[in-house]
């Protein structure tokens, strides 16, 4: 009989994903190596329900007397699931709950299953016939001893912005008792995903104003060919590097740097520039990220001189103060990338953990420096202020902490800090253990206070400076030495590029125009008493190709990122259900003539501003 | 405190701790049961004492089985720390027993 579903199980699952079922197969034929054993029940009710005996515990899966009513309570709790929903379930045992979920929810619903015990999925696939319920709907099965790094790529995959208000993650009665060790690491993925599209949506809806502005702006230095790579070509890097962020605590030991100038690369966030240049200490660079940074914060003659890194979208003003050299990386934008894409060259990229903190560490540990030392990096509210006096203000003000979210301190039990600080938090540990494990990098954290992060020695800035850092280099002389990326030659073929992208804002516009006229045709068949179904694909095929052909234009980015609240609300609204074909087509008209009436406005604006901008570039 | 009144404390206790479990996903099933075990100990000594009830011989020897069973159940969840063995014997194995006890109206059934 087990033979029997089995064979069907895998059978059903061949459909779907046939090497899966192969590597089923092949650790079935293998001797286990869990030290675990599961037996199969029949509950009082009549469901076949698993115990798990794991040393001197054994644990049911399923209800004794009853095994079908909390399953059917679960569900009720989850309640109903929009079309294009993720549920994420933890733990099989012996099916009862996938199976539910299965037989309650849409086939667009996605179902990703992890089980951490392949004896316990095993012995589903041999006494539970699952085989009409996965024959016709593909399940994200995820086996640990199996395809456990599939989770990653699936989770990407069917979790996004779109329906992350719909999306769900249960774990299966008693697998935290038994599993908990396995299932946590994947839970925290989970949430670490949803949490940074939070922090993206977030920063897009913060920096769309000027983010396109600016990423057309910067263009005349991004000419100029300095990059990233370019940087870390020419800075040794066999000492160690200095990241000087503006927390609190930056206060308390800033003067000690004085002894790293010269022997330290050091690289300050653009916050903290201003209390150094107080210190009479002149960092060998600052970083600058964000879209609509004040410009005050580096408002300073002494500053100008100071080469500047940043993103190709970070505000234009603060690169257009600078005098020294700016020096860009990869950040997703489509134009700048195009220019080194065109003349066969790789424009580097750093990772984007959401603060110009996390950028920095990244850019430092992609420099090849193996000693990295944080400094001012509390990610916590020390001495109850959000950053170092003499940032923001000239001394900034102390805040009410009491109901602050609190985490383990660098010198305190728990210091209190705020949820986006939590999230940079979780960003250093995350990267500090990466760049442990792969390149072995010493993370030495001299902040005076501030949130504990995990992976990072502790030390003092004085005694780490004597330390490390003994030979002197100027890296002024250094960075001087940076060649730009594009030949004479290459200039040219450039600004012919950037010459012809106020057009095609001017053809995304002429497009946005036909799209609204096509949304209208839409709108009126939708209208019609006998909905024409031929006629409504002959306008949604009209509108791809159009969508299509603008969406390959570089400079359709640019607009999209200029709207994300809009394109999301309309996207998001795509995944909800509820209304007849003929409702649905008229509110896609509707979203569709709306959409295109701001990208019309949108691609107009950047259009005269491309031109005022890019044109005069020879 | 008179058998009916500790059997709908009990009631309310059980509907809070499964129907928490079940609706709010509140998992802090093991240590609230484990309060009720004076209660627990109380009603199936109670009910194992004698026939109170003049039932049939062996019919009052099946209802002593079935309360040995749900009294063994409850230790053996305690001690093995069984979530789903304790809400199966709470909400399937000792209700049955409260029902002897509780008249219970139409309204005052269901967790919520």
């Amino acid at each position: 009989m087990c033979e029997i579903i089995w064979n069907k199980n895998l059978k059903a699952m061949d459909k779907w994903y046939a090497p899966f079922a192969d590597k089923i197969q092949e650790k079935a034929e293998m001797e286990t190596d869990e030290d675990l054993e599961v037996i199969s029940e029949r509950s009082w009710d009549g469901e076949t329900i698993f115990r798990v005996k794991k040393g001197e515990r054994l644990l049911y899966l399923g209800g004794k007397r009853n095994a079908a009513e909390p399953v059917k309570m679960w569900r009720e709790r989850l309640g109903e699931f929009q079309k294009h929903a993720s549920v994420f379930l933890f733990g099989l045992g012996s099916g009862m709950y996938l199976k539910e979920l299965i037989r309650t929810t849409e086939e667009q619903v996605n179902i990703v299953a992890y089980e951490p015990s392949f004896a316990v999925f095993s012995k589903m696939l041999r006494e539970v016939d699952l085989s009409e319920e996965i024959k016709n709907r593909p399940i994200g099965f995820i086996v640990e001893g199996i395809n456990e790094k599939e989770f990653n790529p699936v989770m990407n995959k069917v979790l996004v912005y779109e329906n992350l208000k719909y999306f769900k993650e249960e774990v299966h009665p008693n697998y935290k008792e038994l599993y908990g060790v396995q299932i946590t690491p994947y839970i925290k993925s989970l949430f670490q995903r949803v949490e940074n599209m939070i922090v993206q949506y977030n920063t897009g809806r913060k920096m769309s104003v000027n983010l396109a502005k600016n990423v057309l702006s910067n263009m005349k230095y991004i000419l100029e060919g300095y990059n990233t790579k370019k940087l870390s070509e020419v800075i040794p890097h066999h000492g160690a590097a200095i990241l000087v962020s503006a927390g609190p605590s930056l206060n308390k030991n800033i003067q000690e740097l004085k002894k790293a100038k010269n022997k330290a690369f050091i690289l300050a966030v653009d916050t903290a520039v201003k209390p150094l240049l107080k210190e009479g200490i002149i960092p060998d660079a600052f970083i600058s990220i964000d879209a609509n940074k004040p410009l005050h914060l580096i408002e300073l003659e002494e500053a100008a001189d100071i080469p500047i890194i940043a993103p190709t979208s970070a505000r234009h003003s603060i690169l257009a103060h600078q005098r020294g050299k700016r020096i860009f990386y990869f950040d997703g934008y489509m134009i700048p990338y195009h220019i080194y894409f065109m003349n066969e060259k790789v424009f580097w990229d750093v990772a984007n953990g959401g603060s110009v903190a996390c950028a920095g560490f990244s850019l430092l540990y992609k420099m090849g420096f193996n000693t990295i030392i944080l400094v001012g990096q509390d990610l916590a509210y020390t001495g109850n202020k959000s950053h170092a006096d003499g940032t923001f203000q000239e001394v900034m003000p102390e805040e009410n902490t009491e109901k602050m979210l609190m985490v383990k301190g660098n010198y305190e039990n728990q210091v209190p800090t705020r949820s986006d600080f939590k999230i940079y938090l979780d960003w250093f540990q995350m990267y500090v253990e990466g760049v442990k494990k792969h390149r072995n990098v010493r993370v030495v954290n001299a902040t005076e206070g501030g949130a504990y992060i995990e992976g990072t020695e502790l030390s003092a800035l004085k005694e780490i400076i004597e330390e490390v850092c003994q030979e002197k280099i100027d890296f002024t002389y250094h960075i001087n030495q940076i060649k730009s990326e594009f030949t004479l030659e290459e200039h040219k073929s450039l600004i012919a590029y950037l010459h012809q992208i106020p057009s095609q804002f001017q053809e995304i516009g002429e497009n946005a125009k036909l799209l609204k006229k096509a949304y209208g045709k839409l709108a009126q068949i939708s209208q019609s008493k006998s909905l024409d179904k031929e006629a409504c694909f002959r306008q949604l095929k009209k509108i791809k190709k159009l969508t299509k052909d603008s969406q390959r234009k570089d400079a359709y980015q640019l607009i999209e990122a200029s709207m994300p609240v809009a394109e999301c609300i309309i996207r998001q609204e795509m995944y909800e259900e509820g209304r007849s074909l003929a409702a649905d087509l008229k509110e896609t008209a509707r979203k569709g003539i709306l959409y295109n009436d701001l990208v019309q406005e949108c691609a107009d604006l950047l259009k005269e501003y491309s031109k005022e901008v890019l044109l005069p570039l020879v | 405190m008179c058998m009916e009144e500790l059997a709908k404390e009990l009631r309310d206790a059980v509907d809070n701790i499964c129907g928490g479990f079940h609706y709010y996903k509140d998992e802090n099933v093991l240590s609230k049961s484990q309060k009720l075990a004076e209660h627990i100990q109380k009603l199936c000594g109670t009910l194992l004492q004698g026939n109170v009830f003049g039932m049939e011989r062996e019919e009052y020897q099946e209802l002593a089985g079935y309360v040995i069973q749900v009294l063994e159940d409850y230790i053996e969840a305690l001690n093995q720390r069984d979530m789903v063995w304790m809400l199966d014997t709470l909400d399937y194995g000792l209700r049955e027993l409260l029902n002897i006890y509780i008249n219970r109206n139409p309204e005052e059934t269901g967790y919520v």
